[in-house]
């Protein structure tokens, strides 16, 4: 299969991730959104929850690992690899928290929409997932760009809305949903 | 332009025919339409951070006109009642772990006092063993407990519940027996801790100080102290745990 072909095929699993980040824009939830990908099939999809359950932790990544977790047919034992052989995609860079919560538990590789300038952990603030050396857990491929505009735009349609914490808010009326997007201050891809 | 606060927007150079001339910051990410009788804008190098010092302020602004933000430095008075009050945490968590222990759980424990002294506060131990799930750390669970504790309803006029974070653990402390691992400062860096004491290092995995420090790297929103408690009382034996290990 050529390059063209299987990025066709990951931004086709990312749209899926695009459903859940839309769900969570709908729900006033920071719009990020993931599935889990095993054997060709969508094991768990989630999406960020943290208002709901009035908890900061609870992103949509960790949200899908506790449903994989919970289902004795996805995990019939527990090992320390129990997502090898299982890909993710999501929205966002996984944040530092979610990026050892995905090598504590073994995940194979993550593919991600847009960089995370605050709390990335998979290059933008630390490389939770390779650079950073860890004595147990093997580290994961992540790779950067994947529908990335589309997962800026959700952002920015959630920041235009809530943002009201500014020392000044600004009225919403004038506020104006901006369309272009800068290119990432990185090379796309990375391990 | 929220990347670009620490610095001025405008430069003021003296020319030598006398006056001044302006150059007016603009930023890539943000184009601003220009009237036309101004100069082409060019790409300009500025500095990536506020300067702390006075030294600072002026090696930065020779690249550009940089804010001085001064680190704040907290003034700690080391009370009794204070040291006291640390010792009866340090004291819950070493109790807690060691309840743990008896219990088959890896000998780790965090706990949060009341934030009016009223009550208990609010304490976790591992289960990573009990429920096969190797996430659950003392201080996602302790997170967890504490998101649980707080029943009134989520409204949109309150400030906690804006831009999609519940600052859980704003102005408070938190004690852990073991440094927490990378995902566990993180969450404690989302929750918005303020303190965090721990009595053992974790150099291979711990993310405050250990294998990273996650409040103290660049970019992130939120800073939280780091203290650790160095008692003559050795709890080792009975809390050891493989260095190896994700607090
Ligand atoms: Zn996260
Ligand atoms: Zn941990």
């Amino acid at each position: 299969m050529d390059v063209d072909d299987e990025d066709a095929i990951h931004q086709a699993w990312m749209d899926q991730a695009l459903i859940m980040a839309e769900e969570a824009l709908k729900a006033r939830e920071v719009p990020v959104g993931c599935i889990f990908v095993r054997e060709g099939q969508v094991i768990a999809r989630a999406r960020n929850r943290t208002n709901e359950l009035k908890n900061a932790t609870r992103h949509a990544e960790l949200e899908a690992i506790d449903e994989i977790m919970a289902n004795p047919i996805l995990t019939p034992v527990v090992t320390s690899q129990i997502l090898a052989g299982t890909t993710l995609y999501v929205t966002v860079e996984p944040c530092m928290m979610c990026a050892s919560a995905l090598r504590q538990v073994g995940i194979e590789r993550v593919f991600f929409g847009c960089e995370n300038d605050r709390f990335g952990g998979c290059g933008s603030v630390l490389g939770v997932n390779s650079s950073l050396p860890h004595p147990v857990h093997r580290p994961f491929v992540a790779k950067a760009g994947y529908r990335r505009e589309e997962a800026i735009m959700l952002l920015r349609r959630f920041y235009i809305t809530e943002n009201t914490n500014a020392p000044q808010p600004k009225s919403k009326a004038t506020r104006v949903l901006k369309t272009e997007i800068a290119p990432p201050k990185r090379p796309a891809s990375r391990t | 332009m929220p990347d670009l606060q620490h610095l001025k927007r405008v430069r003021k150079t003296s020319l030598e025919e006398g006056g001044f001339k302006s150059t007016l910051l603009l930023s890539l990410e943000h184009p601003t339409v220009l009237p036309p009788n101004l100069p082409e804008p060019y790409i300009s190098p500025v500095p990536t951070s506020p300067a702390r010092n006075l030294e600072e302020v002026v090696l930065k602004s020779t690249i550009w006109p940089t804010v001085y933000q001064p680190r704040r430095v907290e003034k700690i008075t080391w009370t009794y009642g204070r040291i006291r009050w640390i010792r009866a945490g340090i004291q819950r968590v070493v109790d807690e772990a060691r309840r743990a222990k008896e219990m088959g759980e890896v000998p780790i424990a965090s706990y949060v006092p009341d934030e009016w002294e009223t009550v208990n506060g609010l304490a976790a131990r591992d289960t990573r063993n009990s429920t096969k799930h190797p996430l659950r750390h003392s201080v996602m669970n302790l997170l967890r407990q504490v998101s649980n504790a707080q029943h009134s309803p989520p409204e949109p006029s309150d400030n906690m519940t804006r831009n999609g974070q519940r600052y859980l653990l704003t102005s408070r402390t938190l004690f852990t027996t073991h440094e927490p691992c990378i995902m566990c400062s993180m969450a404690l860096l989302h929750s918005r801790v303020k303190d965090v004491f721990y009595i053992y290092p974790m150099n291979q995995t711990g993310g405050c100080g250990g294998l990273s420090c996650v409040p103290g790297l660049d970019g992130v929103n939120h800073r939280f102290s780091i203290w650790k408690w160095t008692s003559p009382v050795d709890f080792k034996d009975a809390l050891e745990v493989d260095p190896q290990l994700d607090a």
